[in-house]
């Protein structure tokens, strides 16, 4: 693999493994960038196009299971309220 | 009675700063009709104000006056705020103005302008200081009560839209005197938070009292020194407070500001499949690239192999071995045509077949020797005459020479 591709590639694989869905997406528009430059050896352009189809199915597993995270900061009352005082996080 | 006389000019700077120095004049509202207004070229606008008791000189420079929403008109009613000093040359109380507003809008509204006059002039509502959104935030912190229905909105708009935000709500009251230092405090909480990408502070519809603590100066001030980003939702659509003036993007109801601050999940499934799509078009474009390189690449092979080489010494090998062929075949022919030629030759000079054309061999029969000439001969010598079929024995009977 050539070398600069290569780089690419580490990138978008950790993008694929540990980031996060907007880096997923984001790695998913730069490997079609990629790819639609062309160029390519034949082992790069198929391993890219191998990430770019595993990090589509990660960004569409993502959209599967999404769910919105909601956590509330406990504030110290502006004024005093006994009554008020266990505000989760 | 005092001996001396003083100049009028150190008079008047005394009577002036005996005004400026008086804090009650230098932050005063007075309302009456507008006369003998004048707009001079520098573009400052003079003007009187007066009521059925007195008269005062106003003026409103050049400055204040571009930031004036209309500028005073003859026989309008109207509230001017500023700060009274005296104009020596004219001999004149004047107030300095700094806000002019029709009359009867209420304290609560000429506050509001003149507080939104001020941090106009302090660069607040700078469009160059307002700040992009991000694209796709992560954490998204919430300013708004914690148990109103702004708040329920809030988050299902985010749940339907783009749920892969967090959200962390910082309970505040919205309305009520402990309301501004309230939301001050949520707002520096959450920027104390990790990673907060964006802040809505929102509010649900009311009356312009409720409204009243998005128009406080320290909020103001906390949003605009905000380090991330600021959406307002305050109220409904018509409704503008100072809060939405300062902040980096107003948003005409709190799920308004909602929706603005995250991408729609649909966009991004569109652009999934469209990724996907143009992934599948380019590598199938790429690889039929390469499969015409490789294609070429073989056919400028083949024109240099070595298979092609021979196959050309081949031809020639060919060419050289249909010639030999050709000369050694032309060269047989000769040959046997000669051949053929010396037999036939042979054959001629072969004494049978002389013999079978009627000649005939004469022996000497004392030497056994051919006969060619008479020489030696003599008569009564015995000879033999050989023919074709049998021989005769004969004697000589005369020679003749």
């Amino acid at each position: 693999m050539s070398e600069p591709v290569a780089i690419e590639v580490q990138s978008w694989r950790a993008a694929l493994e540990q980031g996060s869905f907007e880096d997923a997406t984001a790695a998913l528009e730069s490997v079609v960038a990629c790819l639609e430059r062309g160029q390519l050896r034949l082992e790069d352009a198929l391993a890219v196009y191998e990430l770019g189809v595993q990090l589509a199915d990660r960004c569409d597993a993502d959209l599967a299971h999404a769910e919105l995270r909601v956590s509330r900061l406990s504030m110290a009352p502006a004024a005093p309220d006994p009554w008020n005082e266990s505000i989760e996080r | 009675m005092a001996s001396h006389v003083i100049p009028i000019g150190l008079l008047a700077t005394y009577v002036r700063e005996l005004l400026e120095q008086d804090d009650s004049l230098s932050d005063i509202w007075v309302e009456g009709e507008v006369s003998n207004v004048f707009r001079a070229q520098s573009g400052h606008v003079y003007f009187s104000i007066k009521d059925a008791d007195a008269q005062l000189k106003c003026v409103l420079f050049k400055a204040q006056a571009t930031r004036q929403r209309a500028l005073p008109e003859p026989g309008q009613q109207a509230a001017v705020h500023g700060a009274v000093s005296l104009y020596p040359r004219d001999g004149a109380i004047q107030l300095y103005a700094d806000v002019v507003q029709p009359a009867g809008i209420g304290l609560m509204a000429l506050e509001f302008e003149q507080l939104r006059l001020r941090l106009e002039a302090d660069g607040l509502f700078d469009p160059s200081r307002k700040r992009p959104l991000p694209e796709r935030p992560r954490i998204i912190g919430v300013v708004t009560s914690p148990d109103g229905a702004v708040w329920h909105d809030i988050q299902n708009v985010l749940r339907r839209r783009y749920p892969f935000v967090e959200v962390i709500l910082a309970p505040t009251t919205v309305q009520g005197t402990a309301a501004p230092e309230a939301i001050v405090n949520a707002l520096y909480e959450l920027q104390d938070v990790e990673h907060v990408d964006v802040i809505i502070l929102a509010r649900g519809g009311g009356s312009a009292e409720d409204l009243a603590a998005f128009n406080d100066e320290d909020v103001a001030r906390t949003v605009f020194a905000c380090s991330v980003p600021v959406v307002t939702g305050i109220g409904h659509d018509t409704d503008w407070t100072i809060a939405d003036w300062v902040a980096d993007l107003r948003a005409p109801t709190p799920s308004a500001a909602a929706e603005l601050c995250v991408p729609d999940i649909t966009d991004i499934q569109t652009r999934i499949r469209d990724a996907r799509g143009r992934l599948d078009a380019a590598v199938v474009r790429e690889l039929e690239d390469i499969s015409l390189q490789t294609r070429t690449l073989r056919h400028r092979l083949a024109q240099r192999s070595p298979m092609r080489l021979t196959t050309a010494d081949r031809e020639r090998i060919s060419e050289l071995r249909r010639r030999m062929h050709a000369r050694q075949y032309n060269m047989l022919s000769s040959r046997r045509a000669h051949l053929g030629a010396q037999t036939g030759l042979l054959r001629a000079l072969e004494p049978g077949s002389v013999l079978r054309r009627g000649y005939a061999v004469v022996y000497d029969n004392m030497t056994g020797f051919p006969l060619s000439s008479t020489a030696g001969m003599r008569p009564g010598r015995e000879i033999s005459v050989h023919l074709s079929l049998g021989d005769l024995s004969a004697t000589v009977t005369r020679v003749r020479r």
